[in-house]
């Protein structure tokens, strides 16, 4: 069952828009990650692998550092890859915050 | 003079697609050469980039009820309308070594074509970065571009006289890319060249001042031929996927 999800968007000087939206179950681990908008990548397979990486994982700080490899093997366009970069981490810390509230209760 | 193979062609979107990646694949293998096709889709389409998710860039209750198919590019970018009558789509690929390396660059050099054939028609187009072109501040081209095994596929709208009220309640906008334009509909920031000259331009017209376009700016002679069996079998494999709800609805 989804505990929490959370979901953020930027919109780039270029016009190109990027949303990043992440569920996670009680036990904090991603149930679906999705990384939509018009912006271009290459090789697009590039973030179909940050998606793949964090399906089944448990959000940690760990993890966020892990994801700057997957993040520096797309070159991407439209969108800024620390604009991107920082984008994952914030949706990430949310929904640190958000189980660790759980935890607490 | 350096030549390029020219097709013209008409079909449905999975077909469209399974194309344009199958001749990406044997550019880039070097089975075939340099290859601009102009095209129509027939029925009309709309097509999405790859990352965008297909419930909040398509009306699709309204694409259903207008028998308008929906398919997932294999490029990144945003949602375009193909009206059967007023739009053509151009796709090319090339070697990467032909094109500039900066990805915004090569954009602009592969649609110098749709810009020269807009000027030939009467309207003075621009490219505008990261990928569109316009008229007057206004949309009527998009690019989007994929690199495979050392080769570009580059495909683009040309827009002479596409419905734009259909394509308004096609597409669904961000609210939050309209919010930056100021302004309250998508219609309010394309045109077509038919509508900037004040006269219908047609399909035929559209095609011929494509074709001396890109002559022009890929200073080049275009030689019309035929796709190989090579080609139509690749794309006839690929076609599953681009007409399969699985693909399309990857990003729901």
């Amino acid at each position: 069952m989804t505990y929490f999800r959370t979901a953020k968007v930027i919109k780039e000087k270029s016009g190109k828009y990027v949303s990043i939206e992440v569920e996670v179950s009680r036990e904090c681990v991603v149930k679906v990650a999705r990384i939509t908008g018009d912006f271009f990548a290459y090789p697009p397979e590039a973030v179909d692998n940050i998606e793949k990486y964090l399906a089944g994982k448990k959000v940690t700080h760990s993890l966020i550092e892990d994801l700057r490899t997957l993040v520096n093997d797309a070159v991407l366009a439209g969108v800024g890859r620390e604009r991107f970069q920082s984008l994952l981490t914030d949706v990430l810390e949310e929904v640190m915050k958000a189980c660790r509230k759980s935890a607490a209760e | 003079m350096r030549h390029i193979r020219l097709i013209i062609d008409e079909g449905p979107a999975e077909y469209n697609m399974a194309l344009d990646e199958a001749m990406l694949i044997l550019r880039g293998a070097g089975i075939i050469g340099d290859t601009l096709r102009l095209y129509v889709f027939n029925p009309p389409a709309v097509t999405i980039g790859y990352f965008q998710s297909v419930s909040k860039s398509v009306d699709l209750s309204f694409t259903k009820e207008n028998n308008i198919a929906v398919v997932r590019r294999p490029t990144g970018g945003g949602a375009v309308y193909h009206d059967t009558s007023g739009e053509i789509t151009y796709a090319i690929v090339v070697s990467a070594e032909s094109v500039p390396e900066d990805l915004v660059e090569s954009f602009k050099f592969l649609a110098g074509g749709v810009v020269e054939a807009a000027r030939i028609l009467g309207a003075p187009a621009e490219f505008r970065p990261l990928n569109d072109i316009v008229i007057g501040g206004r949309k009527f081209s998009g690019q989007a571009q994929l690199r495979r095994l050392g080769a570009v596929l580059q495909h683009g709208t040309f827009m002479h006289g596409t419905n734009l009220d259909v394509l308004a309640k096609s597409l669904i906008v961000p609210s939050i890319k309209l919010k930056e334009k100021s302004i309250s509909s998508i219609r309010e920031r394309v045109t077509t060249i038919s509508e900037y000259l004040g006269r219908k331009v047609s399909k035929r017209e559209a095609i011929e001042a494509l074709i001396k376009g890109f002559e022009k700016a890929l200073n080049a002679e275009l030689v019309e031929g035929e796709l190989s069996e090579l080609e139509l079998i690749l794309a006839k494999s690929l076609e599953w996927k681009y007409g399969s709800k699985n693909w399309t609805c990857m990003r729901p």
